[in-house]
């Protein structure tokens, strides 16, 4: 059932990448794009600098941002011990924002290429502490609670994007409308060595805490009691999730709901155990976003709509579906 | 080293109350100790303290001879298992999963899962979500889950209150065993018929400390009884097994 529910993940994603590959401006057929993969260039050199310098960086930054998105949601969910946490819901992927505004009107540079990660990374985090010391109590997370949390980090963080976007001039203010509105348009190779890295890490670091994330869901005391160092757990993830939420926004903007719709389709596919529900978020995320910006290319002809808008347009109602769901299960808004 | 857990002049202050004064405890291999008390005496928060989820603000707590603090949280949790009053769980996993989590602090064993689903009568319901049962079968489930953990100290916190007649006798009957098998049960009960029939010591707490400690037919006492509980109660002898029987008294209709 599990590795059915992986192969079938891993088969989706590969025909997806092989599509948007050869969907475009300038089409290319299937079987090129995978000859092109696999070692046989194409004959027109044309159609192979599409793929290499254009189509393969997009798809892969949405595979790599796909998958962390895919994660984070899992793991904060985890967490929080609430299946409505997700980064975008939250406030995290706005904070992250402002940092990342931040390096736009300034133009900083001071660490590189990883400038904008690690300031988006900085707020991220604030963003996460927050919204984790405001919505618990007594070890437990209220839904109404959270969301309310959520809206007042997302207004402030509104307000500081809205007072940098002020403060910028023409192109940085062009920059910071497309880029909130989430996009992929714009990957590059050097782009995506700078989150490869980042996500990579925050993967396999997430894969390491799941068994203890299972024991979470009993509670922090409970975890306790099975020996689980909960104090360590919870800042170890909170920081996970910060960097790889900032990793993610800081090159394609803000794309919302990957995580809050991804973990909760494979739950009910494989079950709530993380050590399933992490590696198969990342694919999940994986396959969710290449197909979405296959759409974001598709759906109108020669226009390539902004990513974010799509996901939201999906995750919205499917968010509103989700806290009906969970309270009534919960029997009011506990 | 024998599984025993024991607490010294132990004081704690929640919330500007005085809920622990000068509270001494000791678990020991081979028994079942009862504790028992009116409500707002402390107990839960005295197993608490045990269990290590409250600071003690004063005073000491012993595992098998070593102060708490002295363990890691992984060692703790092969010594000792809890079995918390609320039971909750934040994600749909099955009856299965939920109690191999107790396997944690050791490496899996399909065995002792198997066998403690049995003890529990819970076998039947191993591929159920364990948000769909009923109070009782989760009562079950998560004493199944502490049974898994294969800890000397067993620390459980009313695990009868869900309870019908036969799943209490059988937890019971199972702290009992597991006594035998010379671990330190400490059961937090309200029912003190449960608490006379089956420990082997019973600890009746008032005001954050311990008033009695002792047999059960030493400690339970119609005196005693009626002045903790602020409740006339009377104690006679099973006609049977010669175990104490307590009854609030209740007047002629």
């Amino acid at each position: 059932m599990r590795s059915l529910l992986f192969l079938t993940l891993a088969v989706l994603l590969f025909g997806a990448v092989l599509l948007s590959a050869s969907v475009g401006q300038f089409p290319i057929p299937v079987g090129d794009v995978f000859a092109s993969l696999f070692g046989s260039p194409s004959s027109d050199p044309m159609a192979e600098a599409t793929l290499w310098n254009v189509r393969f960086p997009r798809v892969v930054m949405s595979i790599v941002v796909g998958a962390v998105l895919g994660v984070a949601g899992a793991l904060m969910q985890g967490v929080f011990g609430n299946p409505l946490a997700e980064p975008s819901v939250v406030g995290v992927s706005s904070g992250a924002a402002v940092g990342a505004c931040l390096t736009i009107v300034f133009q900083l540079t001071f660490f590189g290429q990883f400038t904008t990660p690690v300031i988006a990374f900085v707020f991220g985090l604030a963003a996460t502490l927050l919204v984790y010391s405001f919505a618990r109590s007594g070890g437990r997370t209220e839904v109404v609670t959270l969301i309310l949390t959520g809206v007042a980090i997302n207004a402030v963080a509104g307000a500081g994007i809205a007072f940098l976007t002020f403060l910028g001039d023409q192109q940085a203010r062009e920059q910071i409308v497309f880029w909130q509105l989430g996009s992929i348009a714009g990957a590059r190779w050097s782009y995506v060595w700078t989150v490869l890295p980042l996500a990579v890490a925050g993967i396999a670091l997430a894969a390491v805490l799941a068994r203890r994330l299972d024991l979470l869901s009993l509670g922090e005391r409970p975890a306790r009691h099975l020996g689980v160092n909960v104090e360590v757990l919870r800042l170890g993830s909170i920081v996970l999730v910060a960097l790889m939420v900032s990793a993610a926004v800081s090159f394609t903007g803000v794309i919302g709901f990957v995580g809050l719709v991804v973990p909760h389709l494979i739950r009910m596919i494989a079950g709530p155990g993380h050590r399933v529900l992490l590696p198969a978020s990342a694919l999940g995320g994986a396959l969710l976003l290449v197909a979405a910006d296959l759409g974001a290319r598709g759906v109108i002809t020669f226009v390539d709509l902004p990513i974010g808008m799509l996901t939201a347009l999906v995750g919205g109602p499917f968010f509103f579906w989700l806290l009906r769901r969970t309270r009534q299960q919960a029997g009011g808004w506990a | 080293m024998k599984p025993e857990m024991c607490c010294e002049n132990v004081s704690v202050r929640l919330g500007g109350q005085q809920v622990l004064r000068d509270l001494n405890l000791t678990v020991a291999s081979g028994e079942v100790l009862a504790l028992v008390g009116p409500n707002g005496a402390g107990k839960s928060t005295a197993l608490a303290v045990l269990a290590g989820d409250v600071r003690a603000d004063a005073g000491s707590v012993w595992l098998d001879g070593r102060p708490l603090d002295e363990w890691s949280a992984r060692e703790t949790a092969r010594r000792r298992s809890v079995l918390p009053q609320r039971i909750t769980l934040s994600f749909p996993f099955t009856v299965a999963e939920v109690v191999r989590m107790g396997r944690a602090p050791w490496d899996d064993d399909e065995d002792v899962v198997a066998e403690v689903m049995e003890q529990t009568e819970m076998a039947a319901f191993a591929g159920r979500k364990f948000t769909t049962l009923s109070g009782g079968e989760q009562a079950r489930a998560a004493l199944a889950r502490v049974l898994a953990q294969r800890a000397g100290v067993l620390l459980l916190d009313e695990p009868t209150a869900a309870l019908d007649i036969r799943h209490s006798e059988l937890v019971l009957r199972t702290a009992t065993s597991q006594a035998a098998q010379g671990n330190a049960v400490l059961v937090v009960l309200h029912d003190l018929g449960m608490a006379a029939a089956h420990a082997d010591r019973v600890a009746v707490m008032s005001g954050g400390s311990i008033v009695a400690d002792g047999p059960p037919n030493e400690v339970l006492t119609g005196d005693l009884l009626s002045e903790v509980y602020r409740h006339r109660v009377e104690v006679f002898a099973h006609p049977r097994t010669g175990r104490p029987v307590v009854l609030p008294w209740r007047g002629e209709a």
